[in-house]
């Protein structure tokens, strides 16, 4: 569509995107609070299962709280 | 022009729905209450009038069975016509019913006005208020007591209907017990009885041991093979994914071996011998061997049978022997548009083990199932007036022998003397004189509240030995820790 | 500003009913599921509980079975229809006599309703009276009991699902194979490339996004298969086609563990939602490769 000589239509295509966190997918905050939940309730289940006998629920809630700010800032 | 046409089309539409209805409105009408008299009726009209129900309509939930059926064919219209009540009367599978009803009352919508309440539920519904309690209502509504209603009349069946203080919650509509059919042309046949004593070395009779039972089974099992017929030795209710192979098993087999009460202790309510139950007990796990050890004398279609299949295999002349609901046994015996062996079917007791028969005898034990059910009143229902009326319409002595001719059950001492029913009881070898004499020999389900939890947790065991995937010991033994695990989970015993 | 408002105003609608139907329900099995509450325990009413319920269940073996049964169904069923409906969408794009009375024969398993199908194939091999098991027997020996051999049910349960839903992975890559670009095709059978090469590195790369999306449609209805197979075999033998689906409502209705059950069915929105997700994920990148 563009001319190639017109460099005026060819370099205004700025996204307001974040340089790409550790996600190996392309993502936006929503993307990242909704990955957060997953992960919290996916944890949360396998710890109640595998973990709970030796280390209280709280555990899990905490790791995944951590988790969470960490996906949401970087991910 | 086509308005014109528009406008007759429209005319015929009109006139031909304006003679539909008054064909139906006519239909019940011209069906003046076969079994009340004149006198009566105007008592109906009279208290229909002074509860101001004329004109409304009830609606109830039933399961599909002969006796529900001829309560909505003959008993809802007649009803009608006396009243001007009107009343629907859903008939569905058991399950739907179930699930309806309790649904209904469990949210308090009030959809049934009535609901189909079988004995073994009755604790369930009464442990949560769901129903209306009867004896009161009448008491408070002493315009609407009918001359011809009492709770008297009714057998000791009405008992399983009654709370603590007496009161009752359900008007019996059905009563009868699951009873140990044969056939008589068969077991009658003199070339076949001699086949059998030379092959046993005893005479072919009706089972009274299990051990006979399954000898029988072998016998006209082998004998279908050989004549090429269609022709099996019992039948067993063994659908492998339906709450209807449990029961027979804990119902109806379990107690001849002389394991009650679903073999759950009701003291400590534990099931494992462990903890003083009797569900994997070894008389537990010898009738449900003995009972899976069946399937290979039944027709094929036994692993998907429920009661109605049952029912249907030994109408279709594909079973010697069976425990067959009793609800079917007149119409098995006589209705020769359903049934191929009109006039062949013979009523015995079950077999039992050794004690099992005294056990029942004194009380302490029973050898088989007596079922029935009664229709109740729901709290939710915006009706109970008109309601209560159609409740004592059912419950009148002048409609039982009718309604115990189609379905084969009796709720009433005096319908076992009406004509009609003494005609029916000599074509089927004397079924309703059997429940009379011997009824007491039975007995309905224990008075668990927790029944069709406990039920649900319970019957995966009892699929899983029906089709192999368990053996009987195992699958008694899991499903008792599995009950005990839920009993606790519902608050029963620690 | 004024065109966003106005976007706003004409999702409201669409918004609102969606809160009534979707969100409260949901909220509403969220809180019940934080509760024991069974009308036939010896404690009336809801009982406080947590997340007992959840603890509960990721113990219980029977959820966690017919969870990987379901899978395994799921699995199974989509990936024959998948295999079978290319298969029978690539012969029906070219001509052949007969092909439009084909076409619509083939489709009529689609317009019934699945409890309609369960009936029909209930019927259908019912022994003693059904078809299926007389001439399985007849011809070939084999004693087909439904209620018996849980093998048989299991396979029973899939075909039924192939005999019903094929068509429509069928008819949905027709649609794909009729819309792709020719060209590339031609031009690759003037390279030299053979059939499977052209299969493998042009079809299957054009068919992408329509073969996720059948995936992703069929897998979801798999996933929640309740009525023709309760109507089948009701879950059994034993508790061999005893799917989530049939499972729950077992839990709620029958059993009336409103708590438990609420709970459960929670946790398989959950494990729908997540592939969901990945699903949706890999749809997108394949939609971004292409770009």
């Amino acid at each position: 569509m563009a001319e190639p000589g017109n460099p005026k239509l060819v370099a205004p295509v700025q996204h307001k995107t974040r340089p790409r966190g550790f996600l190996p997918i392309e993502t936006n905050r929503f993307d990242r609070i909704f990955i957060s939940v997953i992960a919290w309730i996916g944890i949360s289940l396998l710890w109640m299962r595998f973990l709970e006998s030796w280390i209280p629920l709280w555990g899990a809630t905490v790791l995944c709280l951590l988790l969470a700010i960490l996906i949401v800032r970087k991910g | 022009m086509f308005k014109h046409k528009l406008t007759v089309m429209l005319g015929i539409l009109v006139l031909f729905s304006m003679v539909l209805s008054g064909c139906a409105a006519a239909v019940p009408a011209a069906q003046p209450a076969a079994p009340a008299a004149e006198g009566e009726a105007s008592w109906w009209k009279t208290a229909s009038q002074s509860a101001s129900c004329e004109g409304v309509t009830i609606r109830g939930i039933s399961e599909s069975t002969p006796p529900s059926n001829f309560a909505r064919e003959t008993l809802a219209p007649a009803f009608q016509a006396e009243t001007g009540i009107t009343v629907e009367l859903e008939t569905t599978s058991w399950d739907e019913m179930y699930n309806k009803a309790i649904n209904d009352m469990q949210a308090g919508t009030g959809i049934y006005d009535f609901v189909y309440i079988e004995q073994d539920i009755i604790y369930q519904y009464l442990a949560n208020n769901y129903l209306v309690n009867l004896t009161q209502l009448l008491a408070d509504n002493p315009n609407l007591a009918s001359p011809d209603f009492d709770f008297a009349k009714f057998t000791s069946f009405i008992d399983n209907f009654k709370d603590a203080d007496g009161n009752i919650y359900g008007v019996p509509m059905e009563a009868f017990v699951k009873i140990y059919l044969y056939r008589l042309d068969l077991f009658n046949d003199p070339a076949i009885q001699e086949a059998f004593a030379a092959e046993y070395g005893y005479d072919l009779a009706p089972a009274t041991t299990h051990q006979q039972y399954q000898d029988n089974a072998t016998f006209f099992t082998q004998y279908g093979t050989d004549n090429g017929l269609e022709l099996w030795g019992t039948t067993v209710q063994g659908n492998t994914g339906h709450a209807s192979s449990f029961y027979e098993f804990f119902e109806s087999i379990a107690p001849t071996f002389g394991v009650y009460n679903w073999g759950i202790n009701s003291e400590n309510w534990k099931a494992t011998v462990e903890n003083g139950g009797g569900m994997n007990s070894d008389a537990a796990k010898e009738a449900l061997a003995f009972w899976v050890g069946l399937l290979q004398y039944a027709p094929p279609e036994a692993t998907q049978s429920t009661w109605d299949e049952v029912a249907a295999s030994f109408a279709a002349g594909r079973a010697a022997q069976g425990w067959v609901y009793g609800e079917n046994a007149a119409w098995i015996a006589t209705d020769p548009d359903r049934s191929k062996v009109v006039g062949n079917v013979g009523v015995a007791l079950p077999p039992v083990s050794e004690g099992v028969m005294e056990a029942a005898a004194d009380g302490s034990g029973y050898i088989g199932y007596y079922d029935g059910g009664s229709f109740g009143l729901p709290v939710s229902s915006k009706n109970q007036q008109c309601t209560l009326l159609w409740l004592e319409y059912i419950g009148q002595e002048s409609v039982q022998a009718d309604w115990a001719v189609a379905g084969s059950r009796i709720v009433m001492e005096s319908t076992y003397d009406d004509p009609k029913v003494q005609e029916v009881d000599a074509k089927t070898d004397n079924y309703y004189t059997l429940m009379k004499d011997e009824g007491p020999l039975f007995r309905g389900a224990p008075p668990f509240p927790f029944h069709s939890a406990l039920r649900e947790v319970v019957q995966p065991f009892i699929w899983k030995a029906l089709s192999g995937e368990l053996t009987a010991a195992d699958a008694l033994d899991q499903a008792a820790a599995a009950a005990d695990a839920e009993l606790v989970n519902l608050g029963y015993g620690q | 500003m004024r065109s966003n408002r106005m976007g706003w105003a004409l999702l409201a609608p669409t918004l609102a009913i969606l809160a009534v139907v979707g969100f409260l329900p949901f909220l509403y099995v969220l809180y019940v599921g934080l509760f024991d509450w069974n009308p036939f325990s010896n404690q009336l009413g809801m009982q406080w509980a947590a997340v007992n319920n959840y603890r509960r269940l990721v113990f219980d073996g029977a959820f966690l079975d017919s969870l990987w049964r379901t899978g395994l169904f799921a699995f199974v069923s989509v990936s024959i229809e998948l295999s079978l409906g290319f298969l029978l969408a690539q012969t029906l794009v070219k001509n052949f006599p007969g092909r439009t009375v084909f076409r619509t024969l083939y489709v009529l398993p689609l317009v019934m309703a699945p409890i309609a199908v369960g009936a029909t194939w209930r019927l259908l091999t019912i022994p003693g009276f059904g078809p299926i098991p007389y001439f399985l027997d007849k011809w070939f020996g084999i004693d087909y009991r439904l209620g018996t051999f849980a093998d048989q049910a299991f396979l029973t349960v899939v075909l039924m699902d192939v005999w019903h839903w094929t068509p429509f992975v069928t008819l949905t890559l027709l649609a794909g194979l009729t819309a792709m670009p020719k060209e590339p095709l031609e031009q690759a059978q003037v390279d030299g490339a053979n059939r499977w090469q052209v299969f493998r590195y042009l079809t299957i790369p054009m068919m992408m996004p329509v073969l996720l999306t059948v995936i992703f449609i069929r897998l979801m209805d798999a996933l929640r298969v309740v009525d023709e197979v309760f109507m089948l075999t009701s879950g059994g033998p034993g508790t061999a086609t005893q799917f989530i689906g049939i499972h729950i409502y077992r839990v709620v209705v029958p059993k009336t563990d409103y708590g438990y059950g609420s709970a459960m069915s929670l946790l398989v929105l959950y494990f729908t939602i997540v592939l969901c997700w990945l699903l949706f994920i890999a749809l997108a990148q394949v939609g971004k490769q292409r770009e």
